[in-house]
């Protein structure tokens, strides 16, 4: 496929930003002890535990997710096969298409991103289980570069370190697996 | 939220038809050959197999070619899925499917969960959503030659409803006018249209007859046969019109023997209509033509003049 090049510009942006909303780094501690994680079920000491034991679950696919974006992101590596293990679709669409743009153009990613996810709604009580999850994302050391000459992906002024809005899901292959993330660029954390 | 998607959806639809008519054609190089008997089917004219061989052209399979620049129903963009024009959007099935309980099912049981890109080229929203069925052009779609054989197949178009003076029930005379005509009807003449159609593709046919070439049956070792071509259906013959020749279309001359120089006693004449055929693709895209022969043949009796006059 031969990129429109209005499309090539627009893509190159798309990707930054989708990666910007998306992505999430290594070494940050996952939900502390005692974090906000709410729950829809009625507090007993059982459910607590449940709530607990999911939270802990649904963090960790969270995080999977963010290190195999990363992980892919700095190759741009569209047909990445950790990733399904995370993320359903739509999200895993978008970002397969954010990294196949990437791939075209020639985009690939260095340094990290950090994060600070935490959990701010969990429901294991009731089908379908669902969590939400917000995030404090910082992609001020995160940076789009060409392949060939090393030099940054031109970009506009933006916000590097706002809220993303992710969404888990608990399939039937008895994961938990992001399947929408959101950024909020107009709040800074 | 569902109104904005379906504004992008609305708004792209009507960028990509107009773009479809203009690009579509060159996708395919196939075409359609309509043999004088049997049903019509597609010559596959690709270019890494010249000439090609023939397919059926009823099957209709789907294919999945992969859009170019431009796109077209059911084309396939790696990553994406399957184009479809109606909502401008591409479609997967969603992996994995959500679960049972998950409200995007609407608590239906069948069908399937996809994900639409939507708004292309201006990226776009990826989106799930439930569907009983694929969308249109999910998979692929035949190409449009195929669809094309089929609509040619079933306009039913066929050779003359032969009308002949003198007529085949009784007998005529050395050296009078023949009339030759056909009963004009749709499959006689046209102009006529059929469409065939799969979920998001549709390609109408129409066929118009150009000429019909008379040939008499009269040759001998001496004399070629009588051959009239014919533009016009030609004039039904009247007994009121009396040993005139026809206005449009018939043998003036008339036959030189008798037919009982043949060892059936008639001469077998055979009328072969020229189709002229166009197809194209419903709201622009690949188009086609071709023409088509359908013959019909009548046995006539002629008698020798000299057995009246003597």
């Amino acid at each position: 496929m031969t990129p429109h090049p209005r499309l090539g510009l627009l893509a190159a942006m798309a990707t930054f930003m989708l990666l910007a909303a998306t992505a999430c780094s290594h070494g940050e501690p996952s939900t502390p002890p005692g974090s906000p994680a709410a729950s829809n079920a009625a507090p007993s000491p059982s459910t607590d535990s449940r709530v607990q034991q999911e939270s802990a679950k649904v963090l960790a696919a969270y995080s999977g997710y963010n290190e195999a974006y990363v992980a892919a992101a700095a190759t741009a590596n569209f047909d990445d096969k950790a990733l399904p293990r995370y993320v359903a679709d739509p999200l895993l669409a978008e970002l397969r298409f954010a990294l196949r743009q990437q791939s075209e153009q020639g985009i690939v990613y260095q340094g990290k991103p950090t994060w600070a996810a935490k959990i701010t709604k969990i429901n294991v009580a009731e089908r379908p289980f669902s969590a939400t999850i917000s995030n404090c994302f910082d992609n001020g050391s995160w940076t789009p570069i060409y392949k060939s000459t090393r030099k940054p992906v031109p970009a506009p002024t933006q916000a590097k370190r706002y809220v993303v809005t992710s969404t888990a899901k608990f399939y039937d292959n008895g994961r938990w697996l992001i399947s929408e993330a959101k950024a909020d660029r107009s709040r800074p954390c | 939220m569902l109104t904005r998607i379906l504004r992008r959806v609305l708004a792209a639809a009507v960028l990509t038809t107009a773009t479809l008519a203009v690009t579509a054609s060159s996708a395919y190089a196939d075409h359609v050959y309509c043999p004088p008997s049997g049903p019509c089917i597609v010559i596959v004219d690709t270019p890494g197999s010249p000439g090609g061989g023939g397919t059926g052209g009823g099957t209709g399979g789907g294919t999945s070619q992969e859009c170019g620049d431009t796109l077209f129903a059911g084309c396939l963009k790696p990553g994406l899925g399957y184009y479809n024009p109606a909502d401008g959007c591409f479609w997967a099935r969603a992996e994995p499917q959500p679960p049972a309980s998950d409200p995007i099912w609407q608590g239906h049981t069948d069908g399937a969960v996809y994900v639409a890109a939507c708004g292309w080229p201006g990226l776009t929203g990826f989106t799930n959503f439930w569907r009983a069925t694929p969308p249109p052009g999910f998979g692929g779609l035949p190409n449009p030659a195929v669809l094309a054989a089929q609509a040619i197949n079933q306009l039913g178009i066929r050779g003359p409803d032969i009308g002949i003076a003198p007529t085949p029930g009784g007998s005529g005379l050395v050296g009078l006018p023949v009339w030759m005509w056909t009963a004009v009807s749709p499959q006689t003449w046209g102009p006529i249209e059929a469409t065939a159609a799969v979920p998001g593709l549709a390609v109408t046919a129409r066929a118009k007859a150009a000429r019909i070439v008379w040939e008499m049956g009269d040759a001998t070792t001496d004399k070629p046969e009588g051959r009239v071509t014919c533009t016009t259906p030609g004039t039904p013959y009247k007994t009121s019109y009396g040993y005139k020749a026809s206005p449009d279309c018939g043998y003036d001359t008339g036959y030189g023997d008798p037919s009982s120089i043949r060892s059936s006693g008639r001469f077998t004449v055979t009328a072969t209509t020229t189709w002229h055929v166009d197809w194209w693709v419903v709201g622009g895209g690949a188009t086609g033509e071709l023409t088509v022969t359908r013959e019909s043949g009548a046995d006539i009796l002629i008698e020798d003049l000299q057995v009246v006059t003597r």
